[in-house]
C-alpha cells in the first residue's frame, strides 16, 4: 500500500504542477470587428508555437508549450475584466473635397456629421486628420493644398466644441492616391481626407 | 577579470540604452488612457500617481491594477491593450513613426490578465509588436489575443 500512496501523491504533484502551468496562458481570439483571426507566435524554453485558429491556445511554463484550444466561454470567464476594458477600436471615415478647394462635396457633409457623433460618443476622444490631393498642379502645391483641406476639417470639430489639442492634422499631398492616375489627372475619390477617431 | 569587465561593459551598455530612448520620447505621449475602474496606477520616474481617463501614458511607464482594477489604453498606432485586475504591464519600448506606420512595441506583463488588438505598427511590419512574460515571449502577427502570466515562473 505505501507503493499506492506515492503514485497518489505523485499523481496529486502532477496535477498541482499542471494546475500552476495553466496560469500562464495565451488565448488568440476573433477580431472584435470583423471576427477575423490572426497569429500570436509564443516561445518559451526554447519551443515555439504559431497560435494561429480561433481560441488556439498555449500554457508556456514548466519546460514546455502545451497547446491547446479554449473556447469564448473559457476566455469570458478568465480574461472578461480585461476584454470588458478594452476601448472602442478607432475607427476610420474618408471625407471628399471639391476640386482644388477645402470646400467638402454636398455629399460629404452629412457623412461629417456621422463622424462627429462617433467622437461624442467615446471617452477621451482623439482625432487624427489626413489631408490629400489629385494630382492636378505641381506636387509642392498639393502639399500645402492636401494641409488646408486637413485643417478645414478640424475646424469643423472645433466649431462644434471639440477640443484642438485632441485633434492633429497632416498633409500628404498627392503621395497616398486612392486611386492611382497620371500626373495632373483630375480625380474626385483622391481630394479627401482620411480622419481616424480613437 | 575579463568576465567582469565584459560584464560591466555590458550593463553600462543597458544603461545606456534604457536612458537614450526614455530622454528622446519622454515627451511625447504614446497611447491615451481610454477606460479605467477601481483603483489603477502608474509609476512614472519613480513615483507612483492614479491614472484616470484621458490621461496620457509614456514609454517606461508601469501600469498597475488593484484587485478591483481594470485599464484600457489606445495607442498612437491604434493598437489596444486592456488589463484585468492585478496585473502589471511595463511599456518597455515603443516607437511609430506615422507616416511610414514602421515602428517597435515591446510591453512586459508582469503579472494578471492582458486583452490586446495590435495596429498598424503590426499591420505594416508583423511580429514588431512583443508581449514579454516570466514565462514566455509573444510576437504579434495581429490582430486580437488574450494573455495571463501568474508573475512566478
Amino acid at each position: 500500500m505505501p507503493g499506492d500512496r506515492r503514485r497518489l501523491a505523485a499523481a496529486l504533484g502532477l496535477v498541482l504542477l499542471a494546475g500552476c502551468a495553466d496560469k500562464n496562458l495565451v488565448v488568440v481570439i476573433p477580431d472584435s470587428v470583423d471576427g477575423h483571426i490572426g497569429a500570436v507566435v509564443v516561445e518559451a524554453n526554447g519551443n515555439k508555437a504559431v497560435l494561429d485558429t480561433a481560441y488556439a491556445t498555449a500554457t508556456p511554463g514548466s519546460g514546455t508549450l502545451k497547446p491547446g484550444t479554449s473556447d469564448a466561454q473559457q476566455v469570458k470567464e478568465i480574461f472578461g475584466t480585461a476584454l470588458t476594458a478594452q476601448p472602442v477600436a478607432p475607427k476610420a471615415y474618408t471625407l471628399y473635397f471639391v476640386n482644388d478647394s477645402d470646400q467638402l462635396t454636398p455629399d460629404s457633409k452629412p457623412a461629417f456629421e456621422k463622424i462627429f457623433v462617433d467622437a461624442q460618443q467615446r471617452k477621451a476622444p482623439e482625432i487624427v486628420v489626413t489631408g490629400h490631393t489629385d494630382t492636378m498642379g505641381d506636387p509642392s502645391y498639393n502639399d500645402k493644398l492636401s494641409l488646408e483641406r486637413a485643417k478645414a476639417v478640424s475646424k469643423l470639430f472645433v466649431a462644434r466644441g471639440f477640443p484642438a489639442e485632441a485633434i492633429s492634422v497632416a498633409g500628404r499631398g498627392q503621395r497616398e492616391l486612392l486611386v492611382q492616375t497620371a500626373a495632373n489627372k483630375p480625380e474626385p475619390l483622391n481630394r479627401r481626407v482620411e480622419i481616424t477617431v480613437r | 577579470m575579463r568576465g567582469i569587465i565584459s560584464k560591466n561593459f555590458l550593463s553600462s551598455l543597458v544603461l545606456l540604452a534604457a536612458l537614450v530612448p526614455y530622454t528622446a520620447h519622454a515627451a511625447d505621449p504614446i497611447g491615451q488612457v481610454k477606460t479605467a475602474d477601481g483603483p489603477v496606477t502608474v509609476e512614472r520616474s519613480g513615483a507612483s500617481q492614479p491614472v484616470a481617463i484621458g490621461d496620457h501614458v509614456f514609454q517606461s511607464d508601469v501600469i498597475v491594477t488593484a484587485a478591483s482594477g481594470s485599464v484600457g489604453i489606445t495607442f498612437v498606432d491604434n493598437s489596444m491593450m486592456s488589463l484585468g485586475p492585478d496585473s502589471r504591464l511595463v511599456l518597455d519600448e515603443f516607437k511609430f513613426d506615422t507616416t511610414t506606420h514602421e515602428g517597435e512595441f515591446d510591453s512586459s506583463l508582469q503579472k494578471g490578465t492582458l486583452a490586446v488588438k495590435s495596429g498598424q505598427i503590426v499591420k505594416q511590419t508583423p511580429e514588431a509588436m512583443h508581449i514579454k512574460t516570466p514565462a514566455a515571449l509573444l510576437g504579434v502577427r495581429g490582430t486580437e489575443f488574450v494573455v495571463r502570466a501568474d508573475g512566478k515562473n
